[in-house]
């Protein structure tokens, strides 16, 4: 089933509205409504309040001449608070948020807007690292999975909708930690075949190496503009014994980066 | 939508800019979002990580662990001199991990010299007005103005251009210049022709671009980040010694844990048992082979740099000589990058031909010759050789890779003329008429075809063409220069020709099983054609073109690969990137040449990356293993003959190493299994495997290649420096000779004392200490012995020549003089408790050392004739 309504964080920084054009995009691809949200807190300086409002009629009027239902929200308040609550009540199922220059997913305390917003919203989150204004629709994305797929469901409605809203191909990419494994994980098998049942062009690489590390070189070598991760769900202890790859990536990746929870 | 693919006006709204820039507080802002244009270093190991690996390596942690048990015996049960012993072991930690550490330390400059080709000052349009900023400063959304002599300061868009050239060929290894426009364009990033990357050079032209990638986000910052991310081969080396110490570590604790238990059953007291234990893990582990092995690596490198191979990581120097493949450059390495014009074709007369080549050309005529681009270089010899021609140049369409061709406006005796020279596809079309016995000729189908057929002739010759025009004109052009209507004056084609010993290295690379596939950014005929030339190529080719790579499933990819006669060719550096990944996953060695920017992460990820020194950039000499110092093909071979014999040789040490373990080791087992006094002491251990050994096994590091070393297939992958002959022939063989000298020695001694079997004690203590030094010096003897016949495992010492290695007599001086400052000096046998030995001791030592050296050159024969009859049978 596509997604209804799409929710996009707009800021004063620049990045939310590359975000908001992923959310735009997707809202054409799946005839949703989109919901442009900004929340102030109190004594927000005013400039603040003025760029984020100058972003939100850029965006307003771009979904507007893409004849997408479109609805901009301002809430005065802290936006961990509100945005879960304006969620639930707006029933969105998708939300778009723009990582702040200063936030860090994986975080050792965790004590960022974004670990709020992954512990409290209960529709698929889409987290969006920017690091390039130029490419607010990829055409080559790449996927990398694990040979589990968790919320594979959500996962596949999420990058079936991206890839078809932008007329791009998908690559499934699997680092194995076997030598000389030529075939890839049954999980990833199904995900591929039915993303292509969904008319999706995919393809697939394999590798071997440390995750994040591998990730950024393929990223570059083969030129992909957007890297669509899933989030993980280690803790402190566990990041510490196994690392955190998704947290690396997102750090500082070689191209826009998503990171994708699904509802819980 | 692509950035590429928009108009100025969408550009300037999707990076929500405007004709008047950004201001100068939305600059501060965006660069608190995306941070500073800069090219920062990508984490790596740290200097003090990297120190710190060296004291916790395995055989480190061995050594940790035996010095502390050192240490708790003395604490526990003090004065039976292991607290002695503990400092000995620490410092051989501290001594192999520093001396290591100091040979393999190399600074990671590759990064900086990215840094260096970025520019430091840049103009930029702000508010509407034009301001002069940091290159560190400008943030997406910018608008830079760009003229001629720039450096690109970050990844942009043009958004307005006035014949704006600018040169790519650090990110894409194009030299040709291309014009860009400010039109909307379907070709992909780097092939856009409305882009302009950060560090890219303007050439010509002026125009204003929006900034839409800053600092690690752009191309160039991508290239850092890759170079830095890349995780380089681990050497072969570097993974064999790993297995030898941990398999002699093996040894040593298997042994030292069995020894003590065989003590506590036959009664032995913990203490002596604890010390004897200790005892045989010094014996079995060789403590002077890393540093040994370092200083043969560094001598092997040594050698490299003579033969024209700079060598900056040392464990490269044995890579090279494992690798199966290698990838290598056409333009340079395999050919003399000197270009010269091989056949001329006219329809008339070479005159108007060769007007057009000298005077349709950029080159400069300076005291040291003629500068310029190779191509035009070479016609512009060639011509000025031909005719005696001037002319005013009045103005210039320059060169450009999407139009293929350069025009030029020259006045001649009083006349006007429009040259043009380029490439066949480009000139041709614009040509209406050709010269013929005087005549002007329009040109119809039949001369069109003659043409392209005369073109194909050449360039299937492996030649490059170049058209060359002309147009005479009545008055000056009131607009732009006219292009058309020209008259064909001919074609010149153009060889770089192949390096004389190209050839020669090719075959030795054949006879020594090494794959060698071209990857060229030129055009498969060409390629080809050299290819053939050279020999490296036999069959019928089989061409692979970049964009069709690019496209390739990786299945296929690697089917391709297996095949024989591949040539690469219109490759950019991230199609070579891929293919040498490739590789590396199918299990080659691999060995890559390049010269570029965009090389270093292909560089990095090869096994060997091997820079050009004339040719290349310094960021390609910083990230590759070795740089050749001639850009010469056959000083790889050359390199990996050196590379070869660093294996061997270190082999050949390693069993001289070896052999003497079981010496030291042999008295323990005396002492606790049959209760003779300890016939050699710890300190004694240590002076063999940390000084007397040490010099003649760095000689033995400097054996010249053998003859036949590049008529052997490469090493295989699962073919280890430590075998199981290689170990029979140490411990078994050379080491039970070399334990029976020492133990006759050490037996005499006692037995001259009057000590007798089954006496726990000697007789007197000089006595004992004149025996474990008769023991140390029956060692030092056979050693002396056994340098010579480990020189080679096969080829006897009479064929090797005695005095061919003259490092070798250098380092049994150098042996003989340690052994006499141990022996017969006071300081010496106060340090290692020895104490002078007579002449008789020696007297006695010489017939084992020669029986060592008989006993071995008879092994060889037999070895040898075993290998002959083995080989008579095969064929």
């Amino acid at each position: 089933m596509n997604y209804r309504k799409i929710f996009s964080v707009v800021t004063e920084h620049t990045a939310s509205t590359v975000t908001a054009h992923y959310a735009i995009s997707l809202a054409t691809a799946c005839q949703a409504e989109l919901a442009l949200y900004a929340a102030h807190d109190e004594g927000c300086p005013e400039s603040i309040i003025l760029h984020t409002d100058r972003h939100l009629n850029h965006l307003f009027n771009l979904a507007l001449a893409l004849n997408i239902p479109v609805t901009r929200i301002t809430e005065a308040g802290h936006m961990g608070k509100l945005l879960p609550i304006r969620v639930q009540k707006e029933q969105a199922d998708l939300l778009f948020y723009p990582l702040m220059p200063d936030e860090q997913y994986g975080a050792n305390l965790q004590r960022h807007m974004v670990h709020h917003l992954l512990r409290t919203i209960n529709c698929d989150i889409s987290i969006l690292r920017v690091v390039n204004m130029a490419k607010p629709h990829p055409r080559h994305i790449l996927m990398p999975l694990g040979k589990t797929i968790k919320d594979s469901e959500h996962r596949l409605k999420f990058i079936a909708e991206l890839a078809k809203g932008f007329h791009a191909q998908v690559t499934l990419f699997h680092l194995s930690s076997q030598p000389g494994a030529k075939a890839l994980p049954a999980e990833i098998t199904q995900f591929r075949r039915r993303l292509q049942q969904q008319h999706v062009t995919v393809l697939e690489r394999r590798g071997r190496g440390e995750i994040g590390r591998f990730i950024a070189v393929e990223a570059i070598t083969r030129h992909y503009d957007l890297i669509v991760l899933g989030a993980t769900e280690r803790g402190v202890l566990q990041r510490l014994f196994y690392g955190n790859p998704a947290g690396e990536v997102m750090h500082q990746p070689p191209c826009n980066t998503i990171l994708f929870q699904a509802a819980r | 939508m692509r950035i590429q693919t928009l108009s100025p006006q969408e550009v300037f709204s999707t990076l929500l800019s405007s004709p008047q820039g950004i201001t100068s507080a939305e600059a501060a802002r965006r660069r608190r979002e995306y941070g500073r244009n800069e090219i920062h270093e990508v984490p790596a190991r740290s200097m003090l990580r990297r120190l710190a690996a060296q004291f916790t390596h395995f055989l480190a942690l061995l050594l940790w662990f035996a010095a502390l048990l050192c240490f708790l015996s003395e604490y526990l049960h003090p004065g039976e001199g292991l607290l002695r012993l503990g400092i000995a072991i620490l410092a051989v930690i501290f001594i192999n991990a520093i001396f290591t550490f100091i040979q393999e330390y190399r600074t990671e400059k590759a990064i900086e010299e990215l840094r260096k080709m970025l520019p430091f000052r840049v103009a930029v349009i702000r508010e509407g007005s034009e301001l002069e900023v940091d290159a560190a400063e400008i943030v997406p959304g910018d608008l830079v103005l760009l003229r001629e002599g720039d450096k690109v300061p970050a990844d942009a868009r043009v958004v307005q251009s006035s014949r704006l050239t600018v040169n790519k060929a650090l990110l894409t290894g194009e030299s040709d210049p291309r014009m860009l426009t400010d039109a909307p364009d379907e070709e992909e990033l780097l092939e856009s022709g409305n882009l302009v990357f950060a560090g890219t050079l303007v050439v010509g032209g002026s125009g204003k671009a929006v900034v839409y990638a800053t600092g690690m986000a752009t191309e160039f910052g991508k290239i850092t980040q890759i170079t830095g991310k890349i995780v380089e081969e681990i050497s072969p080396l570097k993974v064999e010694i790993t297995r030898v110490t941990r398999i002699v570590a093996v040894i040593a604790v298997a042994a030292g844990a069995g020894f003590f238990l065989i003590g506590a059953l036959v009664g032995r007291g913990f203490w002596a048992n604890f010390l004897f234990a200790i005892g045989i893990i010094i014996a079995t582990v060789p403590e002077g082979l890393l540093p040994t092995v370092t200083l043969s690596l560094a001598m092997g490198s040594r050698r490299m740099a003579r033969r024209n191979a700079l060598v900056k990581s040392l464990n490269a120097v044995e890579a090279l000589g494992s690798v199966d493949l290698i990838c290598t450059d056409k333009t340079g390495t395999l050919t003399q990058n000197l270009m010269t014009v091989k056949e001329i074709w006219c329809p008339d007369d070479h005159a108007m031909a060769c007007t057009v080549a000298k005077l349709c050309s950029n080159v400069a005529v300076t005291p040291h010759g003629l500068k310029g681009d190779p191509t035009e270089t070479a016609l512009y010899r060639y011509a000025k050789a031909q005719v005696e021609v001037t002319g005013e140049r009045l103005a210039e369409l320059p060169f450009d890779s999407d139009r293929k061709r350069m025009a030029t406006l020259h006045r001649i005796d009083g006349k006007l003329f429009v040259l043009v020279k380029g490439a066949g596809e480009s000139v041709l079309p614009l040509c209406k008429s050709l010269r013929r016995a005087g005549l002007t000729v329009p040109r119809g189908g039949n001369l069109t075809a003659e043409l392209l057929e005369r073109q194909q002739a050449m360039a299937s010759d492996g030649l490059r063409v170049i058209a060359l025009a002309y147009r005479e004109l009545e008055g000056l052009p009131a607009g732009e220069m006219p292009e058309d209507g020209l008259t064909f004056a001919g074609f010149m084609g153009l060889l770089d020709p192949p390096r004389p010993e190209v050839p020669q290295a090719l075959k030795s690379c054949h006879s020594a099983g090494i794959k060698v596939i071209m990857i060229t950014g030129d055009a498969g005929p060409t390629a080809a054609a050299i290819a053939r030339e050279i020999g490296l190529i036999t069959g019928e080719p089989v061409i692979i073109e970049g964009p069709a790579c690019a496209r390739m499933p990786d299945e296929v990819l690697r089917a391709e690969l297996k095949k024989e006669n591949l040539i690469f060719a219109r490759m950019s550096p991230q199609n070579k990137m891929h293919v040498v990944s490739l590789l590396i996953e199918e299990g080659h060695r691999v060995a890559v040449t390049g010269d570029g920017v965009n090389d270093a992460p292909a560089l990095k990820k090869a096994h060997v990356g091997i820079a050009m020194g004339l040719a290349g950039t310094s960021v390609a000499r910083e990230a590759a293993d070795i740089v050749l110092l001639d850009d010469n093909f056959a000083s790889i071979v050359n390199a990996i003959e050196e590379g070869r014999a660093v294996f061997e040789n270190i082999r050949n040490f390693i069993t001289y190493i070896f052999a003497s373990n079981i010496p030291e080791l042999i008295p323990y087992i005396g002492y606790i299994l049959f209760g003779i006094p300890l016939p050699l002491t710890i300190m004694q251990i240590l002076a063999v495997d940390l000084g007397t050994d040490m010099f003649p096994a760095l000689a033995l590091g400097s054996e010249k290649p053998s003859p036949a070393i590049m008529l052997r297939p490469p090493r295989p992958k699962d073919e280890h420096l430590l075998t199981k002959g290689v170990l029979l022939r140490a411990y078994v063989f050379l080491g039970v000779l070399e334990a029976l000298a020492g133990m006759s020695a050490y037996f005499y001694v006692m037995r001259q004392g009057g000590w007798v079997w089954p006496q726990p004690m000697a007789p007197s203590p000089t006595l004992y200490l004149q025996a474990t030094t008769a023991c140390l010096a029956g060692i030092i003897a056979t050693q002396i012995a056994n340098v010579f016949v480990c020189r080679s495992p096969s080829v006897s010492i009479i064929r090797l020549g005695i005095f061919s290695n003259r490092l070798l007599l250098a380092g049994i001086t150098t042996e003989m003089i340690l052994a006499a400052f141990i022996i017969y000096t006071p300081f010496g046998n106060s340090l290692f408790a020895c104490t002078p030995i007579g002449a008789d001791v020696w007297l006695l030592l010489i017939p084992f050392a020669i029986l060592l050296l008989f006993a071995d050159e008879a092994r060889k024969y037999f070895f040898n004739r075993g290998r002959k009859v083995a080989t008579v049978k095969l064929t």
